[in-house]
C-alpha cells in the first residue's frame, strides 16, 4: 500500500521535473487522472474484495482518486507558474491553449504576416518611390502588430545631424526635419538602444529628458546596419501594454530593422543597375526607360523633343593602349559637363563606351542645336588637354528633332546616331537634321 | 495662339499665351517687330504663360534685343518659366536680356 502511494506520485513529479515544458493545467489533470486510475488498480490488487463492498471505504477511495486528479491539475499550475517566472525578460509567455496574452498572440501573427507582405511589397515595383512607400508600410506594420499610432519614421541626413521624414516630399505630411542629437530621439540615435516610455529598463534619466523636452514619444527605436544608423522610428502611442510586451516590441524592432536594411540594399542594387559606374549617368537601358516615359508625356501635351548623341573619337585607343584609368577620368569629366549643362527635365545617359546621349524636352531641333553647341564647346574644352589625356580626342554631335511628327524613341536615336556619323564624315562638330555646324559655340542656321 | 498687347504708360507689354512654336512664333515675331518700329520703343515681354519656345521665338527675342541694343536699350523679360530661363542660360544668350520678376517691376525700371 505504501509503495503504491509513492509510485502514484512518481509520474507527477517526473512530469513537473522533466516534462515541465509541456505541462499545463489541462495536461496536469490528464496526468492526475492516469495516476488515479493507476492508484485504483493498485488498490484493486492489494485490497480484499470485501473492502470494496463497504460504502465508507468506497467513498474514501473515490475521494482519494479525485484528490489525485486535483493534485495533477495543481502540479500543472505550479509548473506553468514556474515557467512564467523563468520566461520574463526573455521568452514569450505561454498559456494553455495558446499565448498568455491575446494581444501578444495577435502581435506575433501580424508580425509573421508583415514578413510575408514585405517580399510582395518589394517585388511590387515600389522602388520608384521607395521611401514614401516604406513609410506607409512601416506605419501599417506597427499599427497591425501593436496598434501603434502617430508613427514617424525618419532617415538620417546631413552626416547624421538631422532626421528627415521618409515622406518628406509629401506636401500633406505634417511633420518636418528634426535634430538628430536632441531629446529622447538623440539618446536613441546615439546609443542605439530603444526607448519605451515608463519602462524601468529605459532609465529614469531618459524619461526625464522626454518630460523636459515635452516629447510625445511612447516608443522609439533605431534601424541600423552594423554600427551605422539608418534611421529612427518614433511612436506616439502604443495599443499594447509595454510592460508585458517587451519581447514582442523587441521582435518588431528587429524585423522592421531588417526590412529597412533590405530596402537599402535593394535600392543600392537598383542604382547600380540604372547608373553607369564610370560616368554616373544613366545606363543605356535606364536612359531608354526614362526617355520612353518622357517622350510619352511630351507627345501627350504636344511638346517637341530632340535627341542628341555626342561621340568621343579615339577614346577606344586609350582603352586599347591600357590607359583605361585615363579613359575613365576623361569619361567622368565629360559626364560632369552633362550633369551641369543639361536641365533636370531632360534625360542624359551613356549610350556606349564613347557615346553619350541626351533627350532634350520642349525644344525644336534649332534650339536643341544651340544648347548642344554650348555643351559641345564645354566637352571640347575638357578634351583639349592633350597632355593629360595622351591623345587628341575629337568630339562630334548629331541631333534630330521630333518636328511636328511623333517619331518613336528608336527612330530619334537612330537619326541622331546617323547625324553624329555625318558630323564625323564631314569633319564638323555638330550635325543636325536642319544643318551642319562647323564651329562649336554658335549655330549657323 | 493669343498674344495680349497692353500699353502701360509708354511701355508696350506683350504677353503671349501658350507655347511659342512654329506659326505662333512667327506671329509673335511680327508683333514684336511692329512694336519696335515705334520711334522710342519700350518693350516688356511677359513669358508667364509660355511653357516653352522654339528657335524661331528665340531668334525673335534675339533680333529684338539686337534692335534695342543698337539704341542703347535692352529687351526686358518677366515671369520667366524655369524651362525657358534654362534654355536661355544653356544657349549662353541669357546675358543679352534683362530679367524681372513681374511686369510691374519691369515697367518701373523705365522710370
Amino acid at each position: 500500500m505504501g509503495m503504491a502511494l509513492v509510485l502514484l506520485w512518481l509520474p507527477i513529479i517526473l512530469a513537473v521535473g522533466i516534462g515541465g515544458r509541456l505541462l499545463t493545467r489541462s495536461t496536469g489533470y490528464a496526468l492526475g487522472l492516469l495516476c488515479a486510475l493507476f492508484w485504483l488498480l493498485l488498490l484493486r490488487v492489494t485490497l480484499i474484495a470485501e473492502s470494496w463492498q463497504q460504502v465508507d471505504i468506497s467513498l474514501a477511495i473515490a475521494a482519494g482518486a479525485l484528490a489525485i486528479i486535483a493534485m495533477g491539475g495543481w502540479a500543472g499550475e505550479l509548473s506553468l507558474a514556474f515557467k512564467t517566472s523563468e520566461s520574463k525578460g526573455g521568452q514569450a509567455d505561454v498559456h494553455e491553449g495558446g499565448w498568455k496574452d491575446g494581444s501578444t498572440n495577435a502581435s506575433v501573427l501580424q508580425l509573421a504576416n508583415a514578413i510575408d507582405r514585405f517580399d510582395d511589397w518589394l517585388s511590387d515595383d515600389k522602388l520608384r518611390d521607395p521611401w514614401g512607400g516604406f513609410d506607409q508600410f512601416v506605419r501599417t506594420v506597427l499599427f497591425d502588430c501593436c496598434a501603434a499610432t502617430r508613427v514617424k519614421p525618419y532617415r538620417l541626413c546631413n552626416d547624421g545631424q538631422e532626421l528627415q521624414p521618409l515622406h518628406e516630399n509629401d506636401p500633406n505630411e505634417e511633420y518636418g526635419r528634426i535634430d538628430a542629437r536632441r531629446g529622447v530621439v538623440g539618446h536613441v540615435v546615439t546609443t542605439g538602444r530603444s526607448y519605451v516610455k515608463g519602462l524601468a529598463s529605459s532609465g529614469e534619466l531618459v524619461d526625464e529628458i522626454a518630460c523636459e523636452n515635452g516629447e510625445d514619444i511612447a516608443w522609439c527605436f533605431v534601424a541600423a546596419k552594423g554600427n551605422t544608423r539608418l534611421g529612427v522610428i518614433t511612436v506616439g502611442q502604443l495599443g499594447i501594454d509595454p510592460a508585458s510586451s517587451g519581447p514582442v516590441l523587441r521582435a518588431i524592432e528587429r524585423v522592421v530593422g531588417q526590412f529597412w536594411r533590405t530596402l537599402v540594399e535593394r535600392i543600392h542594387c537598383q542604382e547600380a543597375v540604372v547608373t553607369d559606374p564610370a560616368s554616373g549617368l544613366l545606363s543605356r537601358e535606364a536612359f531608354f526607360h526614362a526617355s520612353e516615359n518622357a517622350l510619352k508625356e511630351s507627345y501627350a501635351t504636344g511638346e517637341p523633343v530632340a535627341v542628341a548623341v555626342f561621340g568621343l573619337e579615339r577614346l577606344r585607343e586609350l582603352n586599347d593602349a591600357g590607359h583605361w584609368e585615363v579613359a575613365d577620368d576623361l569619361v567622368r569629366e565629360v559626364a560632369s559637363v552633362f550633369q551641369r549643362k543639361v536641365r533636370l527635365e531632360d534625360c542624359v545617359g551613356r549610350y556606349s563606351n564613347s557615346r553619350f546621349i541626351v533627350l532634350f524636352r520642349r525644344v525644336d531641333s534649332g534650339l536643341a542645336a544651340l544648347i548642344a553647341s554650348q555643351i559641345l564647346s564645354r566637352v571640347e574644352a575638357v578634351c583639349a588637354n592633350e597632355a593629360r589625356w595622351k591623345i587628341a580626342v575629337q568630339v562630334r554631335c548629331g541631333i534630330v528633332g521630333s518636328g511636328n511628327n511623333t517619331p518613336g524613341l528608336n527612330e530619334l536615336v537612330t537619326g541622331a546616331l546617323q547625324q553624329c556619323q555625318r558630323a564625323r564624315t564631314e569633319c564638323v562638330g555638330l550635325a543636325s537634321d536642319l544643318d551642319c555646324v562647323s564651329v562649336s559655340g554658335g549655330v549657323s542656321a | 495662339m493669343k498674344i495680349e498687347h497692353q500699353t502701360l504708360g509708354t511701355v508696350d507689354v506683350l504677353s503671349p499665351i501658350g507655347a511659342l512654336v512654329d506659326e505662333d512664333a512667327e506671329q509673335f515675331r511680327k508683333m514684336l517687330l511692329d512694336v519696335l518700329q515705334k520711334p522710342n520703343p519700350r518693350v516688356v515681354v511677359s513669358l508667364q504663360e509660355v511653357a516653352y519656345f522654339d528657335s524661331v521665338a528665340l531668334s525673335s527675342l534675339l533680333d529684338a534685343s539686337d534692335e534695342l541694343s543698337d539704341r542703347a536699350m535692352s529687351l526686358k523679360l518677366t515671369d520667366m518659366p524655369t524651362t525657358c530661363r534654362e534654355a536661355l542660360e544653356l544657349t549662353g544668350i541669357a546675358s543679352r536680356f534683362r530679367f524681372f520678376e513681374t511686369v510691374e517691376d519691369a515697367v518701373k525700371s523705365f522710370l
